[in-house]
C-alpha cells in the first residue's frame, strides 16, 4: 500500500507485534508501521472499527500505538529508534489481543 | 433593509433552542444571527450534563424550572435526534456525586434535604438518594473507587448529552424547518421603534416585529444601549479530556464523565478570571488529583486536551427571562445551564415570545428581582 519514494540507506530494526522489521531510520513510528504494509494500527475502543494514521501531524489521534510498553502514544510524533518495541492496539470484543 | 418577523440574536445553546421552538410553532420568518468568531462560545465548551441536581438552592422558582426542564428532556432529546438525524449520545440514566469526606457529605445531605422540602411545597418530587460506599460502588461496577470515597448521592433521572451534537442538531433542525441562520454578522445596535425594531449588524440592517436577545455575555453591551443593566458576570471553568477508554463509567458525575466516544471529561473548577478563557496549571493539577482520588485508575490515562470556558452567570445563578422596560417586543434570555434548560427554551419560552403572555412559572425569573 505504501512505499517510500526514495531508498533510505540507513535503517533501524523495530519489533512490531513481536516480529523484527527493518524500517528506514529517521521516519516516524506511524510512517514506519504503514511502510511495513499494515493497513490499520488499532481498533476503535467503542465500535471495534479498524483505524489507521490519518493526519500524520499530531492532531487526529488516529495513530495511537503502544510504544515501549506505553499505550496510546501518538505514533506520528515519535521517531523510530533501534530496538523499539511497538504493538498495534487491536482489540476484539473489548479485550486487547 | 431586510425583513423578518422575529430576530434571535445569538446562535448558541439558548438562542438556537429558542429559534428552533419558534419555527416549530410557525412563528413566521425567523432569523437567527450569530457573530461566530471573536466571542467566548461557552455553548461549545461545556461539560454536557442535563440535570437539576443541586440547582435552585436559593431559588424555589428556578429549582422547579430546572426540574421541569429535565422531565421535558425525556421527549425533547429523542425528538431532536429524530428530526435532525444526529445521535446526541443522550441518556437520562442518572447523575452521581461522590463524597470524599464527612464534611462534604454533611453539606450535600443538608442541601438535598432542603431541595426535597422545597419540592414538596411546590408539588413535585426532588429525586436524590444518599448512598454509602458500597451502594455507590454498585453504580460503577467497572471502576474501583479510591479509598477516600465514603459514599455519594445519586439522582436516577438526571443525565448527560454531547453538547456539541446538541447545538448542531438544534441548528440543523431549525434550518430544515424553515429558519434562517446568518453566521458571522455582529449585531452593533438594537434600535426600538413604535411597532418595529431595527437591528444593525456590521454588514446589514434588519427590521422585525420581535427581538430575542440570547447573546450570552454579548447581551450586556446590546442592552446597555437600551438603558438596561444586566447582572451578568463571567465565571471561568476549566475542562480536561483524556484519551479514549473502553466504556467503564456508565453514569456521569459532577467531576468526571465518560463520553460516547470513550474520552473522560474532567471539570469542576470555578474561578473569577474576568474574560480570560485560558487554562492554568493549578486548576489542571487540582482537578486531576481529585479525579485520581476518586478513581485511582485514572492516573494511567493520558491527558490530551484542555480548555477554559466562561460561564454566563447571573448574580443569583438563576436565569433571566424578561422583556425590556417600555419595549414588550424585546425579549431577553440569558443565564447558565443552557444545555439542561434547552428543552424549555425550545417549548415554553417560544410560546411566551409568540403570545406575549409570560407564564406564571417564570414570572419571578425576570430583571426586577435585581432591583429591589
Amino acid at each position: 500500500m505504501f512505499s517510500s519514494y526514495e531508498t533510505t540507506k540507513q535503517t533501524v530494526t523495530i519489533i512490531l507485534d513481536g516480529k523484527p522489521q527493518r524500517v528506514p531510520a529517521g521516519v516516524s513510528v506511524a510512517a514506519a508501521v504503514l511502510g511495513t504494509g499494515k493497513t490499520h494500527t488499532r481498533t476503535s475502543l467503542i465500535s471495534g472499527e479498524p483505524r489507521a494514521p490519518f493526519c500524520m501531524m499530531g492532531v487526529c489521534y488516529e495513530c495511537l500505538l503502544e510504544i515501549d510498553s506505553r499505550k496510546d502514544q501518538q505514533s506520528c510524533q515519535v521517531q523510530v529508534k533501534e530496538g523499539m518495541i511497538i504493538n498495534r492496539q487491536i482489540r476484539t470484543n473489548g479485550e486487547e489481543k | 433593509m431586510k425583513h423578518a418577523d422575529i430576530i434571535v440574536i445569538g446562535g448558541g445553546a439558548t438562542g438556537a433552542a429558542c429559534a428552533l421552538g419558534l419555527v416549530r410553532e410557525k412563528a413566521g420568518t425567523v432569523l437567527m444571527l450569530d457573530k461566530t468568531f471573536g466571542i467566548y462560545r461557552p455553548s461549545r465548551a461545556n461539560f454536557g450534563l442535563t440535570g437539576y441536581l443541586l440547582k435552585g438552592l436559593n431559588d424555589a422558582v428556578y429549582a422547579k424550572w430546572a426540574f421541569k426542564a429535565i422531565q421535558e428532556w425525556a421527549e425533547f432529546g429523542p425528538q431532536l435526534e429524530q428530526d435532525s438525524g444526529i445521535s446526541l449520545d443522550f441518556a437520562l440514566n442518572g447523575v452521581g456525586e461522590p463524597f470524599l469526606c464527612e464534611e462534604e457529605k454533611a453539606v450535600r445531605v443538608q442541601q438535598t434535604q432542603q431541595l426535597k422540602e422545597m419540592a414538596e411545597v411546590n408539588g413535585y418530587k426532588y429525586n436524590c438518594e444518599i448512598l454509602d460506599r458500597y451502594e455507590f460502588s454498585q453504580l460503577i461496577p467497572k471502576m474501583e473507587l479510591g479509598e477516600k470515597v465514603i459514599g455519594g448521592m445519586f439522582s436516577s433521572d438526571n443525565g448527560h448529552v454531547n453538547p456539541l451534537f446538541m447545538l448542531r442538531a438544534m441548528r440543523k433542525t431549525y434550518i430544515n424547518e424553515g429558519g434562517i441562520f446568518i453566521a458571522g454578522e455582529s449585531v452593533m445596535e438594537i434600535i426600538p421603534g413604535q411597532s418595529h425594531t431595527i437591528i444593525k449588524t456590521n454588514i446589514e440592517s434588519y427590521v422585525c416585529s420581535k427581538v430575542v436577545v440570547a447573546a450570552g455575555h454579548g447581551s450586556t453591551r446590546l442592552l446597555n444601549h437600551l438603558g438596561v443593566k444586566l447582572p451578568l458576570f463571567p465565571l471561568r471553568g476549566q475542562l480536561m479530556v483524556t484519551n479514549r477508554q473502553p466504556p467503564m463509567l456508565p453514569i456521569p458525575l459532577f467531576l468526571v464523565r465518560q463520553t460516547g466516544e470513550g474520552t473522560f471529561m474532567i471539570g469542576v473548577s470555578i474561578e473569577q478570571a474576568g474574560h480570560d478563557i485560558g487554562t492554568t496549571v493549578e486548576a489542571m493539577n487540582s482537578q486531576a488529583k481529585k479525579a485520581i482520588e476518586l478513581f485511582p485508575i485514572m492516573a494511567e490515562f493520558n491527558w490530551v486536551r484542555s480548555w477554559g470556558a466562561i460561564r454566563v452567570i447571573t448574580q443569583d445563578d438563576s436565569p433571566v427571562y424578561d422583556t425590556i422596560p417600555g419595549h414588550d417586543n424585546i425579549f431577553v434570555l440569558v443565564g447558565h445551564s443552557a444545555v439542561s434548560l434547552a428543552s424549555l427554551h425550545s417549548s415554553i419560552i417560544p410560546k411566551w415570545i409568540i403570545s406575549g403572555r409570560k407564564p406564571k412559572e417564570i414570572e419571578n425569573l425576570g430583571l426586577r428581582r435585581f432591583h429591589v
